[in-house]
């Protein structure tokens, strides 16, 4: 994986607060990655300085092999952030506003006017490009926010709790959005709302009181946890079958399908997937199918987050 | 350069597009005209001395009007969590710096030319000495300078737009107290404060329509130093 955005041992404090300690990860192109933590947990820290806002008391960060020491102003023009307020000027028109943001970030005074129309259209905020952004909706506000974070195409986009302050609809549509943002750029985005980052991201970064306990998909990270989940389909019954299961697998949800067929989804804590199928196969019963099953990433967050992780930094393939 | 000119420019839009710009304008016309009519309408004064009086009754108005100008410059952005935009784009932190500078001295001497109705009306009704117009309105600009810098300073300090206004105005009324500091103090010190001070010092002569090369090193100095000042509290605040 070609990493485009790089931390080592990266930490901040704010006076005797340690708002990050010693985060190390590494993202590629495309990925549209979650960070996720509790209140406090360091997750606007760690964007504020992806986005170059504030530096790091200690370690390194760099995107697309830039670091802030090298050239913080080439650093900052590869990326795009949303804060999670809206850094909107109220008396300003959509379009003025868009326009002074592009300029901000080098964009071409002729190439202008398209641009902005091309993400406008993105957004869907394309017929409100003559409104004052004051008379706007929160919702649309953060389109706007979001069309200024993405106008100068940057290589990385970094949105701070996109969701937050959203009705219902706008937060299906936000979703949308995030979701449609990766592929071209890498995105990361905030968020304390599990079902935001389970519906839009790649992977995901758990942060908890500054450390990163673990970085990795929802699959990876339900093994960090201690909680591999996987659905066996078996010629037996179901009690049949649960009674042959190895220790260290457990059965949460069985049914009999008929004919001497029954599923079962069986939480592993510390049997391995081979042992399950030796198992089964040693009793004389036949496999139909066996498969990992996304674990529900509430459980898996708590799970990490009350463990204290036991695997701070683990999953992927981490730092430098 | 062009980055530059662009915050300014958005500062100045800003500043004509609420009604707080409108009010600072509305005010200092106000106070112009009310002290012309109470100090030299109907009065026998000569017309240099009507020019005098009216260059000094300015540049008290304009110092107030740089302080409440810039008083919203960084504070107000930081509490409406915009600054996050100039900070996070490519912009470098003089740019920034420079760009509100000269979006907000183009204000404060937006409200300057306001009042130029007042010479004209000299101009017409009396003899007006160009020289002493043209020299008048240099130290206002030089003195408008020095103050909305210190303003600027004052708001990337400030935690909030009346601690910058409060901090603003000490600072600026410090800048004319500075001779009677200069008055109480033994020498060397009293040679210091008095180079420092900037009405009796640096401006009066002006107002006269005498420029003073000792001033026109003297503002951009001080400007620039803080300026400079600004720039560092911007860079402290990506560490604290």
């Amino acid at each position: 994986m070609t990493a485009i955005v790089r931390t080592d041992r990266l930490s901040k404090s704010y006076g005797a607060v340690t708002a990050l300690a010693g985060v190390s990860f590494a993202c590629g192109a495309g990925e549209v990655v979650g960070v996720l933590g509790l209140n406090g947990a360091g997750k606007s820290t760690l964007l504020r300085i992806l986005a170059g806002e504030l530096l790091p008391s200690g370690g390194s960060v760099s995107i697309g092999g830039v670091e802030p020491g090298d050239d913080t102003r080439a650093m900052r023009s590869r990326v795009g952030y949303l804060p999670e307020e809206p850094p909107l000027y109220r008396e300003m028109r959509v379009r003025d506003y868009l326009g002074f943001v592009g300029a901000l970030n080098g964009v071409a005074r002729r190439e202008l006017p398209d641009r902005v129309a091309v993400v406008a259209e993105r957004v869907h905020i394309d017929g409100h490009l003559d409104r004052v952004v004051g008379e706007l909706s929160m919702g649309y506000r953060k389109r706007v926010g979001i069309a200024q974070a993405i106008l100068h195409e940057p290589d990385v986009v970094l949105l701070d709790e996109p969701v937050s302050s959203l009705d219902p609809a706008e937060i299906v549509g936000m979703r949308e959005l995030v979701r449609s943002l990766g592929g071209r750029r890498t995105v990361f985005t905030s968020s304390h709302h599990l079902r935001e980052v389970h519906e839009t991201c790649d992977s995901i970064l758990v942060l908890h009181e500054g450390e990163l306990l673990a970085h990795g998909t929802q699959e990876e990270l339900g093994v960090l946890a201690g909680r591999e989940r996987i659905e066996v389909e078996v010629r037996a019954t179901a009690a049949e079958a649960a009674g042959r299961l190895p220790a260290g697998a457990q059965a949460v949800h069985s049914a009999d399908l008929g004919g001497g067929v029954s599923t079962l989804t069986l939480d592993l804590r510390g049997a391995e997937r081979e042992e399950v199928a030796a198992a089964l196969v040693g009793a004389g019963f036949g496999i139909r199918r066996l498969e990992p099953v996304r674990s529900d990433l509430e459980r898996v967050f708590l799970d990490l987050v009350r463990g204290d992780g036991g695997a701070a930094g683990a999953g992927r393939e981490n730092g430098p | 350069m062009s980055t530059v000119l662009l915050i300014a420019r958005r500062e100045l839009r800003a500043a004509f597009a609420g009604l707080y710009g409108w009010a600072i304008l509305a005010l200092v016309l106000m106070l112009d005209g009310l002290f012309f009519n109470a100090w030299t309408l109907g009065s026998q004064r000569p017309s240099s001395e009507v020019l005098s009086l009216f260059f000094y009754t300015n540049f008290g108005v304009t110092m107030a009007a740089a302080v409440f100008v810039t008083m919203r410059s960084f504070a107000a952005e930081r509490e409406q969590r915009t600054l996050v935009l100039l900070l996070t784009s490519p912009a470098g932190d003089w740019q920034v710096v420079l760009g509100k500078y000269l979006g907000a001295l183009g204000f404060v001497l937006c409200t300057v030319a306001a009042a130029v109705y007042i010479p004209v009306m000299v101009w017409l009704k009396g003899n007006l000495e160009w020289g002493q117009a043209a020299a008048g309105y240099l130290g206002i600009a030089l003195a408008a300078a020095v103050c909305t810098a210190i303003g600027i300073f004052c708001s990337a300090t400030a935690p909030n737009q009346l601690a910058a206004g409060v901090a603003g105005g000490f600072l600026v009324t410090l800048q004319v107290l500075f001779w009677l500091l200069s008055g109480i103090s033994e020498p060397p010190l009293d040679g210091v404060f008095a180079a420092m001070d900037l009405y009796r010092e640096h401006f009066e002569p002006f107002q006269d329509g005498a420029v003073h090369l000792k001033t026109l090193v003297y503002a951009p100095t001080v400007s620039f130093l803080f300026l400079l000042l600004s720039v560092r509290v911007l860079q402290a605040r990506r560490w604290r």
